[in-house]
């Protein structure tokens, strides 16, 4: 019985001893060149011996001297754009008071519009630039500035009613709580710019009076809207700017990426996320404002030329707008004065795509500037020029898509990987 | 049949409940350790006194109420949790003791013995899954009786057993009819001449669903599913030596969907279905070769199987609206519909608005793939004395391949006045790669008896060389070959206390392999199980308590559409979580009372207590988890599951109830991920089953599932809320020879 026991305690042993040691488990592996899916593991592009690009470099222009600029410019603009609505809002009440002339109110208006207009420049340039705080949260602050296409002018005249009641659904009113298409620059835009006084709601839930309400309630009531939905447009972009810039910033992380302790282990992963941004280009500029309209793609005027759905429909900003995308890319392309992808792409030994790159950038920026209408007129009027821009910008970013990918060994956003063209 | 034959099976059917059921005693000719190879728990009415938790639901229990939803059999086993999907069980999402339901991937699936998954190595989701109206007995294994069956053991196993070759000509047919459109064919012949039998078995079940699709279309299913087997007899006063072939069958052609409903809508008509669901269908073939060799004595016996089971699917479904400026996804529209950013779609998705957006067109995914899986399996038992100890040695191995084979397609859709219409655009290719894996696997058992102790040490040892290769054009480097071994121990001991009861513990190590696309960095699914419990058996009731803890080094989930999970370009790409661990107890009792000479009460009780949490912090990506703290609970893990059935059975015939109680789930464990938060409703269902003797004309039966009409909430997976089935009613015919 002892050799009983004495086996048995054993063979027990053997058995604890192997749960206790996590039981030898071992994995070992080979790949492909391409294998996985981190920017970690993917080797640089061979460089160019005799150049002096570095990654580095690359990343701290594009950071310093092309993308916080834009950002800092966007809080400035931002600001201005508030006492020029209010000094509209003070015309429209005063005029009710009979202490202001229309061409009075029509002065103020303008300098507002105008004061939208410059914000919305800078914007659309900033639109390109979507890294970091811009696409964190699934773009939340990005939308919250400006939520295109996602927008709803109907929901936007609801706001101006609860703003108005300082109520909604039993809570003191708080735009910073409400969801970005009923705020943001495409709210101002639509409440500085839209002649029509009457809501603009097609549902069965409708503000309740709006309709029966006098122009100059109407008007002062929108204004002020726009006037709270102008200081929130700035409240983010001084968020954005909290977030992108000091020690701490977004702008310190990227060009930080490749050192110990960085979130970034190359350099290669963050010029990826800058990369990611250029493709604005292609899915809002070149599909979204043109070939949307242009029926190219699907519309709700049933896949022909409709000019109901231009990106600024009330502020006939459109054209503008796509200009000020194209001169973004670019500067991100060629880095200014500074280092940028083309100099990337000829230390990988790809002069020819930073050539056609740039030139074909200029081409479309060059034909956008040759508009003399908006873009809905154009598309009634001259619908070959409209077509002929959208050309333009395809011949970027099929380049983009291709040639400089595979060139500088990034990958494709994944909203871009996979479509039609 | 006189009436005391009706009287023995009335009191069969409340003895045999989940154990001891030999359906096979009365037909079959072949030798008693061949079928219990085949059908793994023993068939005696004695105390069971292997260590582990192990359920048998025999032919008997199984025809009580006739389920045709594996589901609605497997309720009523002790810690087995379930998220229900299509109503039917059409693709179950089965786990043991808290592992991840999510397409029974954590289990180890087995049909006679053999692994019946399409590729349970290289991609271990039970896209099929056996027919269950064609089994005769499940077996259900939980704790170290798991560990001879790999690969995954951190759960637990479930074999289904098939019809065997009855001894003389036999042969029976069921049809049933019902409510939405249900139908039923069910036929078996089998017969032994001399050392010659054969069996064919064939089942069709089909049904037009019970939801109601937007502007009309189909929801039902088809099935089939045809079996045949021949086996010849060469034992000899030697040995017993039997060699059996076993071919099947099987396909479907079902309208099913991963689109739910908001719940909203949900509380309108639990049963409706929008209309950009219609095209939706999923239609599989499935082949299945199979040759056994028995051959034993008092002594030993050795059986060896050949394998070769071959799937093929084609899955065609909403996928979600194509990528553009604006990128949502199914979920995210269902469970928020009315904001400002998802109304849109909302009313694209019900056909209320034209897509009017590139970004609105509607994507259907075709995720067609092969699978093979294909291998030999043989193992040994060996009765011997060592050192004064009776010995019952189990040895096996297992030389095994499986593949899946990628070929993803999208296609794009608009809705046009209310039509899902395609946009005339390419087709284009989706995930298109192969997954391949090349297993080798040995185990070993030793039970030890001594005295009142049996002592069963057990080793598995699984080597996994894995392959995989991206297929599409220029993608010929992106491909990994990686190799994982592991020795997974285990150590269990039943002590017999009296000849009807005793107590039993067990610790053994848990294990999920990675599938062969994932880097080394994902790492195995590792835990220690143990458990405790007490049996107790006696001629009229049988008690079963068992607590069990898991402590699981490394949890694993993968991404899938059927999680609702974006993928992206990564689908089946897998998570690991870190540390969690999972406490539960589980307790099975049955009685049977004697009202009379003529009257029985069966009365079944199984309550299951599990409680799973994250014993780490993290945050990851997966649409599960999110961010999570440690206490945060698994999702998909009901705390409590009540099953009550009570029959009665008189001589020429009997009445069954079975209520099943589950707590509400989990659809979220952690913060900051779409369903944080959200639960699915706690659920009682309650099924009838009843049956009359027509003496020699056969029988009838009629069910009723669902008798309260009760329907929640009991996943908003894949995508939104999706109901229990509703009450449906059917009236059958049996007869046999």
């Amino acid at each position: 019985m002892s050799v009983n026991i004495n086996h048995t305690a054993l063979s027990i042993a053997i058995v604890a001893g192997l749960l206790v040691s996590a039981c030898g488990e071992s994995t070992s592996s080979s790949s492909g060149e391409s294998f996985g899916t981190s920017l970690a593991t993917t080797p640089n592009p061979a460089p160019n011996p005799s150049s002096n690009f570095n990654q580095q470099a690359l990343l701290e222009n594009i950071t310093d001297n092309i993308i916080t600029p834009v950002f800092e410019q966007f809080a400035t603009v931002s600001a201005t754009q508030i006492p020029e609505i209010a000094a509209y809002c003070k015309m429209e009440k005063d005029i009710v008071l009979g202490n202001a002339t229309t061409e009075q109110v029509n002065a103020t208006r303008d300098n507002a519009r105008t004061a939208w207009r410059n914000t919305m420049n800078v914007w659309q340039q900033a639109e390109v630039m979507k890294v970091g705080p811009l696409t964190d949260n699934e773009g939340l602050l990005r939308d919250k500035i400006y939520s295109w296409p996602v927008v709803n002018s109907c929901s936007v005249d609801f706001e101006v009613v609860n703003f108005k009641a300082g109520v909604v659904n039993g809570q003191p009113f708080n735009i910073a709580q409400r969801t970005p298409s009923r705020r943001g620059l495409a709210a101002i835009e639509y409440l500085l710019f839209n002649e029509q006084l009457n809501h603009s709601c097609m549902t069965s839930t409708q503000p309740e009076n709006w309709d029966n309400q006098t122009d100059g309630y109407r008007k002062i009531a929108r204004c002020e809207f726009a006037l709270e939905a102008a200081r929130d447009v700035n409240n983010s972009a001084k968020e954005l700017i909290t977030a992108w810039s000091g020690n701490n910033g977004y702008a310190s992380t990227l060009k930080a990426a490749g050192s110990i302790g960085s979130q970034f282990s190359t350099e290669l992963e963050a010029i990826n996320l800058i990369s990611d941004g250029l493709f604005y280009l292609d899915t809002f500029t070149k599909d979204g404002k043109l070939a949307t309209p242009l029926g190219l793609q699907a519309n709700s005027c049933g896949s022909q030329a409709c000019p109901d759905v231009v990106e600024s429909v009330y502020a006939h900003h459109s054209v503008t707008n796509i200009e000020n995308n194209l001169l973004a890319f670019q500067k991100l392309l060629t880095g200014k004065t500074g280092t940028g992808f083309t100099h990337y792409l000829i230390d990988v030994g790809d002069p020819d795509t930073a050539d056609s790159m740039s030139t074909d950038v200029q081409l479309a920026i060059d034909g956008v500037q040759s508009y003399q209408n908006s873009l809905a007129d154009a598309l009634v009027n001259n619908e070959a020029q409209v077509t002929q821009t959208h050309a333009d910008v395809k011949q970027v970013t099929d380049r983009l898509k291709i040639d400089f990918i595979t060139s500088l060994s990034l990958k494709l956003p994944a909203t871009s990987a996979g479509d039609n063209d | 049949m006189n009436t005391n034959a009706h009287k023995y099976i009335a009191v069969v059917f409340a003895f045999t409940l989940h154990t001891n059921v030999n359906a096979n005693d009365s037909t079959s000719d072949t030798p008693a350790e061949y079928t219990e190879r085949v059908q793994i728990i023993g068939h005696n009415d004695k105390l069971r006194t292997e260590a582990g938790a192990a359920t048998l639901i025999g032919e008997v229990e199984l025809q009580k109420f006739k389920f045709d939803d594996i589901n609605r059999v497997l309720y009523s086993v002790p810690g087995v949790n379930i998220r229900e999907e299509d109503g039917y069980g059409l693709r179950p999402n089965i786990g043991f003791r808290g592992a991840t339901p999510e397409r029974s991937k954590k289990i180890t699936i087995m049909e006679d013995g053999v692994l019946i998954g399409p590729a349970p190595y290289s991609a271990p989701a039970a896209y099929y899954f056996p027919m269950v109206s064609k089994m005769t007995a499940l077996e259900v294994f939980k704790g170290p009786s798991a560990i001879k069956y790999g690969p995954n053991t951190v759960a637990g196993a479930l074999n289904m057993t098939t019809r065997q070759i009855p001894k003389d000509k036999e042969g029976a047919i069921d049809l049933a009819f019902g409510a939405d459109g249900y139908a039923k064919t069910k036929a078996y012949f089998g017969t032994t001449n001399g050392n010659f039998g054969y069996l064919i078995d064939a089942v069709h079940i089909e049904a037009d669903g019970f939801k109601t699709l937007d502007g009309g279309g189909d929801t039902g299913f088809d099935k089939n599913d045809i079996m045949t087997k021949f086996q010849y007899n060469l034992s000899n006063s030697q040995y017993s030596q039997i060699v059996e072939m076993k071919l099947a069958y099987a396909n479907e052609k079902s309208h099913e969907t991963y689109l739910g409903l908001t719940d909203t809508d949900f509380k309108q008509n639990a049963n409706r279905r929008y209309v950009v669901s219609q095209k939706d269908l999923m239609d599989w073939e499935h082949q299945q070769v199979q040759f056994t060799h028995f051959i034993g004595n008092d002594n030993f016996d050795i059986t060896t199987r050949l394998y070769r089971n071959d799937f093929e699917r084609s899955w065609d479904k909403i996928k979600g609206f194509k990528a553009g400026a604006v990128v949502t996804d199914l979920q995210n529209i269902l469970t928020n519909p009315e904001t400002d950013a998802n109304a849109p779609f909302y009313q694209v998705l019900t056909g209320q608005r034209d897509t009017e957006r590139e970004y609105e067109k509607i994507i259907l995914g075709d995720n067609q793939r092969e699978y093979y899986s294909q291998g030999i399996q043989s193992e040994l038992y060996l009765y011997q004395e060592v050192f004064d100890a009776k010995h019952a040695f189990n040895i096996g191995f297992r030389v095994h391949q499986d593949q899946i084979e990628r070929r993803h397609t999208t296609d794009a859709y608009t809705i046009t006045s209310g039509k899902l219409v395609s946009d005339g655009s390419a087709t284009l290719a989706g995930d298109t790669n192969t997954e391949k894996t090349t297993a080798i696997s040995v185990f070993f058992k030793d039970t030890m008896t001594l005295g009142a102790l049996d002592l069963t040490l057990g080793l598995r040892g699984e080597f996994i060389k894995a392959d995989y290769q991206n297929d599409a054009p220029s993608k010929e480097g992106e491909w990994q070959k990686k190799s994982t071994d592991i020795w997974l121990p285990s150590l269990s001991g039943f002590y017999t206390l009296s000849e009807y009861s005793g107590v039993f513990f067990g610790v053994h190590e848990g294990f999920v392999p990675t599938s062969p696309k994932e880097p080394t960095s994902v790492k195995i699914e590792n835990s220690i199980n143990y458990e405790l419990g007490a049996r107790y058996h006696d001629e009229s009731s049988q008690l079963e308590a068992v607590i069990f803890y898991n402590d699981i080094e490394n949890l694993k989930e993968s991404c899938s559409f059927s999680t609702a999970s974006l993928c992206q370009d990564n689908t089946d790409g897998e998570f690991n979580s870190g540390e969690a661990s999972v406490i539960g107890l589980e307790l099975s009792a049955k009685h049977t009372y004697e009202l009379s000479a003529d009257y029985d009460l069966p009365i079944l009780l199984s309550y299951t207590y599990t409680k799973g949490e994250f014993d780490s912090a993290f945050s990851s990506d997966f649409s599960m988890w999110g961010d999570v703290n440690v206490g945060d609970t698994l999702p998909y893990l009901p705390e409590n599951q009540l099953t009550l059935d009570i029959g009665l059975a008189a001589n020429n015939w009997q009445v069954n109830l079975i209520t099943r109680y589950i707590d509400e789930m989990k659809e979220a464990s952690g913060e900051n991920v779409l369903l944080s938060g959200v639960t699915t409703q706690a659920l009682t269902i309650v099924d009838l089953a009843a049956s009359y003797e027509l003496g020699d004309m056969g029988n009838i039966y009629f069910k009723l599932d669902n008798l309260l009409d009760d329907q929640e909430i009991v996943s908003r997976r894949p995508y939104g809320a999706r109901p229990s089935k509703p009450r449906t009613a059917s009236i059958g015919y049996q007869y046999s020879f």
